[in-house]
């Protein structure tokens, strides 16, 4: 350490291309990623034809009487995909932009931070339990309803999203309607605006690039679920013929028969994954277009000119007041299905709880997953918290600010965070589990999942670097202390809850994730005996698999005992961060300082 | 069955009509105390402010004078815990009764902020704006009314090339001539201004003062102030406030150069706040 | 701010506890004798049993990957496992890659329907038309539900049920019927059919349970002694897939276990054909 510092104050150099190695490391990652599936896919994009495999219609793999060429067409899925996240995307985004707005202009005081806490726990829930529900309550359901036979398909689909991608629309919306400047409201209101006509006429479209944000992350969200969707779309082959028919999306078919394929099917379920890869990096890159969005047309505006007409004033907004009532209905609606899903676990999973720890004479199953779930998060966090933290460090310290390559690690770090995890778990089936021979193993799951986490690492600690004022730089480098030592002494201590944010978040993501652990992991319900190479399955991959392999009526138990543990630790790394928040969230009072002073001239 | 017809049309344009702005007295403050929750902000004040005219209000820092400015449109109204007694009279109506129509009373007082709070939508957008909540769709309407206002505003040659650009991109100064302009568009009969040259450079400060001088032909204007070169060069008449206390009110030109009160006079000449 | 230091440091010290905490437990198991097996999802409950009563008077670890059989037979032929499990026979590819199949058991296909379901039979010819068609059977089922390709389970009934021209379901051109529902698991699919009263799935035969009841194939009661006399057509092998270089002592001692008397009185008990 004491070395270091010296060679430093030689020269900042060193330690300079360290930060700029780890914050380069997302885009090395992101070019990984690509370069594996793509490479993997290519003997099946050969043998099947790129035309042929995008738009077959005909997916029967095993059918070996068949010309490759015939039997892998993914048009279905395609179609499929973009039929239930347009379905979650318009239900969501609705749902999510009103429940926002709801709680940031009509929500009583009293109700802000539960309704608030209770949509951030959702973005927490992971996506085993949403499906679990949807297949158990929906589909039953919906079959009822509609008087069908099957229940499953788009409808279902797309409403099991929905529930997902609202808490990322509804807390982008709210942040980016919070950050709408006080005076546009007082503005608008001194023109004679009703409250409900300010926010739809003034406040929400100023809230519109946010908006639109959240929006398209929720479709990124949407269009790579894999494990909710797979529980409740029906999986069948054919083209949707109706918002009840069976279909398949491209996430889905890939986790559905990854685990049993081999050869030329391998390969497509692989390039089914890279066409998935595509769709999302378009995604990303819209994102990324939308925050340069220009300001207002050069086109010029022709004018009718003066004309003596008398306008005439009438009081009008009736239909922003309806536009309340229906935020208000629709939070509503947000509140209880949220609320109910959790009743719906905690019903059913506590009288089971005993099956578990073993009460029926089987293993029990809660101790493997214990240990194996943590020690992933140890292997993960070990690997991605320095480079994250790094690379935070270089983006915010030691970087031009708004230079290209700023630009382009931050667009990196944030494709990175886009991509599925699925996609993921086939990376790192490709690369860990069988390039690298590590097998389905907890270090395995453990590298997969370090680079899952990095985005949220990166832009948690970064956001705690940026809060810091510069004046507590300047002071530290007027005091004679080299660049290092006022970072490691004056910086990094003041990151401190930022730091510790990220590190709860990245549990959060492990815990609640199945669909990359799945195929690296394995879903092994012993403790780990050969160290990390062993397999392991943790508590998310157990609830999957709980809920689909499960031989005995038990073993469905077991899956609802499970989802309620899980829901558990969800709710206590909640807990987690808002103890982070409560005792730490002094290092953030930057921040909310000009606020608060205002607050306190208004009321004086 | 035609009576009753029309009974409820006139009373649909009651609001409209309850506003007379052809009386002498545009506002009428009579006895009016204000409170912050426990803190007694504005003692005892009473005002009249005569049609055409343009009224400063002077004072230091947390006089009251803006409080008081705001509590005309009924801004105040967002200030949690903030409670008036007393009365203010608008056009003949008092606008703290059971009943009001308060989007018809801030469309016709019409308010400037300190600072200026252009929305993020194009120069049109932002002079359309009142306008359109108020109903007027038609294309034509909408474009005479942004024309008239921006002329008025002494803006039209300036942006007659830029409506369609987004209003954030104007200078400061702009921006609150722009806010003034959108102001109009309501077809305001009163139109206050709560220090609209504090955050504005000496040009476009004389600026204002030249268009405030326009607009008096038209709108009544109340005008909260910090400078009292301002005051004195624009108003016809000055409230000087202390404490959440009128001390004097009365022609400008008597304020200045003869004020009654000691603590007037100490102001004036620069000795505190 | 002295509080607050104080706080981090508790806070600190506290998550590196847990770390080590969490850490040596995961280590403990290091140097143990371990066995590790992947491959069909219907073998691996079976298996589990096996181990659990295996496990009762010998220390050895044994991991099970539920992965599908044909990922079973890829890692024994990569030698990733020390043996594969497969609810199939093995075709010709893969016996050509050295690895041989030791059959443990026979399983018995189920055919399974809703609790209050009217239909006790049904022919070869009205399942083949469901799944082939979606024609009801007995205007009572009219969906069914199926697994995705390349499920052992799928692999065998797709081969076992044929129309009159022999023609089975494993030679459709565009696999299933459109609407039938397909499942990666043996529990999505009973939960299903539990959930729909005119709907009709196939799981294996030991994983039947009072959520829902069997019909009979072709006039004969799905039981372990109609497979194993051979009246019930529908069944398939449950089979250790052995990879070229043969077994470890550890591997070949559970094999042993799994082919004695004590071991194939489990595969009876489970709910499996002994061979």
């Amino acid at each position: 350490m004491k070395k270091v510092e010296k060679k430093a104050s030689h020269n900042g150099m060193a330690e300079k291309w360290v930060f700029f190695a780890c914050a380069a490391f997302s885009i090395v990652a992101v070019f990984g990623i690509i370069i594996f599936i793509l490479v993997s896919s290519i003997p099946a994009l050969a043998e099947i034809g790129v035309f042929n495999f995008l738009f077959g219609t005909n997916w029967n793999p095993t059918n070996t009487n068949l010309e490759a060429s015939e039997r892998f067409g993914i048009l279905p899925m395609l179609v499929g995909s973009l039929c239930v996240t347009f379905g979650a995307l318009i239900l969501g985004g609705i749902l999510g932009v009103f429940a926002a707005l709801f709680l940031v202009y009509w929500c009583p005081e009293k109700f802000k931070k539960p309704f608030e806490q209770i949509i951030n726990v959702f973005a927490g829930v992971p996506s085993v339990i949403f499906g679990f529900f949807g297949m158990t309550v929906l589909v039953p359901a919906l079959r009822v309803m509609f008087n069908t036979d099957s229940g499953s398909g788009i409808l279902p689909s797309s409403l099991v999203l929905m529930l997902m991608i609202l808490p990322t629309v509804a807390s982008m919306s709210k942040n980016a309607l919070r950050s709408v400047p006080e005076p546009y409201y007082e503005g608008a209101l001194a023109l004679g605006a009703t409250k409900e006509q300010a926010i739809f006429t003034v406040m929400l479209p100023a809230a519109r690039s946010g908006v639109i944000s959240g929006l398209i992350m929720g479709t990124g969200r949407a269009i790579g679920e894999t494990m909710a969707v797979i529980m409740v779309c029906g999986n069948s082959t054919s083209f949707p013929s109706g918002l009840l028919s069976s279909i398949r999306t491209l996430t889905a078919n890939i986790a559905l028969e990854m685990s049993y394929a081999s050869g030329l099917h391998r390969n497509a379920l692989i390039a089914t994954g890279f066409v998935l890869l595509v769709f999302i990096l378009i995604i990303n890159l819209s994102i990324s277009f939308l925050k340069k969005d220009s300001k207002g047309s050069a086109r010029l505006r022709k004018m009718a000119g003066v004309t003596d007409t008398k306008a005439e004033y009438r009081q009008k907004g009736l239909f922003s007041v309806i536009g309340k009532y229906v935020s208000y209905v629709l939070s509503a609606i947000v509140l209880i299905s949220l609320v109910g899903i959790l009743l719906y676990v905690i019903i059913r999973g506590v009288p089971n709880i005993g099956y578990v720890f073993g009460i029926d004479g089987s293993t029990p199953a809660i101790w493997p997953a214990f240990v194996n779930t943590f020690t992933i998060i140890f292997i993960s966090l070990i690997i991605a918290f320095p480079i994250g933290t790094c690379a935070a460090v270089y983006l915010n310290e030691y970087a031009k600010p708004g230079s290209k390559i700023v630009r382009a690690i931050r667009l990196f770090t944030d494709t990175l965070s886009g991509i599925p995890s699925i996609i993921f778990g086939l990376f790192g089936n490709i690369l860990f589990v069988n390039l690298m021979g590590l097998k389905y193993s907890l270090l395995a799951g453990g590298l997969t999942m370090s680079l899952m986490i990095l985005p949220t690492i990166v832009r948690s600690v970064e956001e705690s670097l940026i809060a810091i004022p510069d004046s507590l730089r300047e002071a530290s480098l007027a005091c004679g202390a080299s660049k290092l030592y006022t970072l490691m002494h004056v910086i990094l201590p003041q990151a401190l809850a930022g730091m510790l944010t990220a590190g709860v978040l990245s549990i959060g993501r492990i815990v609640g994730e199945s669909a990359a652990l799945l195929f690296t992991s394995g879903s092994t319900r012993n403790f780990p005996s050969n160290w990390l190479l062993s397999p392991g399955g943790t508590f998310s991959v157990m609830v999957y698999t709980f809920a689909t392999e499960g031989r005995t009526a038990t073993d469905a138990n077991k899956a609802y005992a499970m989802a309620f543990i899980l829901i558990i630790l969800v709710v206590a790394i909640y807990v987690a961060l808002g103890l982070i928040e409560y005792f730490l969230g002094g290092e953030r009072k930057w921040k909310t300082k000009k606020p608060k002073e205002k607050i306190k001239l208004k009321t004086a | 069955m035609e009576n009753k017809k029309t009974e409820r049309k006139d009373k649909t344009k009651n609001s409209v009509k309850d506003f007379d702005f052809t009386r002498d007295v545009a506002i009428n403050i009579d006895h009016m105390d204000l409170w912050y929750t426990q803190f007694h902000a504005i003692k005892d004040v009473s005002l009249e402010i005569k049609k055409g005219e343009i009224t400063a209000f002077i004072g230091p820092s947390g006089c009251g004078k803006s409080t008081v400015l705001k509590s005309l449109n009924r801004m105040n109204d967002l200030v949690p815990g903030c409670r008036i007694t007393g009365k203010i009279e608008i056009g003949g109506q008092d606008i703290y009764a059971p009943g009001v129509n308060l989007p018809m009373l801030r469309k016709n007082v019409g308010m400037v902020f300190q600072k200026p709070n252009p929305f993020p939508k194009s120069v049109y957008d932002n002079i359309a704006y009142a306008p359109r909540i108020f109903g007027i769709r038609d294309k034509k309407t909408l474009d005479g009314i942004v024309e008239s206002s921006l002329r008025k505003a002494a803006m039209w040659d300036e942006l007659k090339d830029r409506l369609n650009k987004s209003a954030l991109g104007l200078s400061g100064g702009q921006q609150q001539r722009l806010c003034i302009a959108r102001a109009l568009a309501a077809d305001p009969a009163i139109l206050l201004m709560d220090e609209p040259t504090s955050a504005l450079d000496p040009i476009s400060t004389g600026k204002i003062e030249e268009l405030c001088d326009e607009l008096k032909k038209s709108v009544t204007i109340v005008i909260v102030t910090h400078n009292m070169q301002q005051a004195a060069r624009i108003s016809d008449k000055t409230a000087f406030f202390l404490l959440g206390e009128v001390i004097e009110y009365g022609e400008t030109q008597q304020i200045f150069s003869a004020p009654v009160k000691a603590e007037t006079e100490r102001y004036i000449s620069g000795r505190f706040g | 701010m002295k509080t607050k230091s104080k706080i981090m440091a508790v806070l600190l010290v506290a998550v590196a506890a847990l770390t080590v905490c969490f850490a040596t437990v995961a280590f403990t198991g290091c140097g143990e004798t371990t066995i590790n097996i992947s491959g069909s999802t219907s073998v691996s409950p079976l298996m589990e049993k096996l181990i659990d009563a295996y496990n009762e008077d010998h220390d050895v670890t044994i991991n099970v990957t539920e992965s599908g059989s044909s990922a079973g037979v890829t890692d024994a032929i990569n030698g990733t496992v020390d043996f594969g499990m497969a609810s199939r026979e093995l075709t010709d590819e893969e016996t050509k890659s050295g690895v041989t199949a030791t059959k443990i058991a026979d399983d018995g296909i189920a055919l399974i329907v809703h609790k209050d379901c009217t239909v006790t039979n049904v022919t070869m010819q009205e399942v083949y038309d469901m799944y082939a068609s979606r024609t009801a059977i007995q205007t009572v089922i009219t969906t069914a539900y199926g697994r995705e390709a390349g499920s052992g389970t799928r692999g065998a009934f797709d081969e076992l049920i044929a129309n009159a021209d022999d023609e089975t379901l494993a030679e459709l051109t565009n696999g299933y019927a459109e609407g039938i529902d397909l499942f990666n698991g043996t529990n999505l699919v009973k939960e299903s059919v539990a959930g729909n009263a005119n709907s009709i799935g196939y799981i294996s035969m030991g994983s039947v349970d009072d959520t829902i009841k069997t019909v009979s194939f072709e006039g004969v009661a799905a039981t372990t002694d109609n497979v194993s006399n051979g009246t019930y057509k529908l069944s398939r092998p449950f089979n250790l897939v052995i990879p070229e270089g043969g077994l470890t002592d550890a591997a070949q001692d559970f094999v042993d276990y799994i082919l004695s008397d004590e071991g194939q009185a489990i595969v009876t008990a489970e709910g499996y054909i002994s061979i």
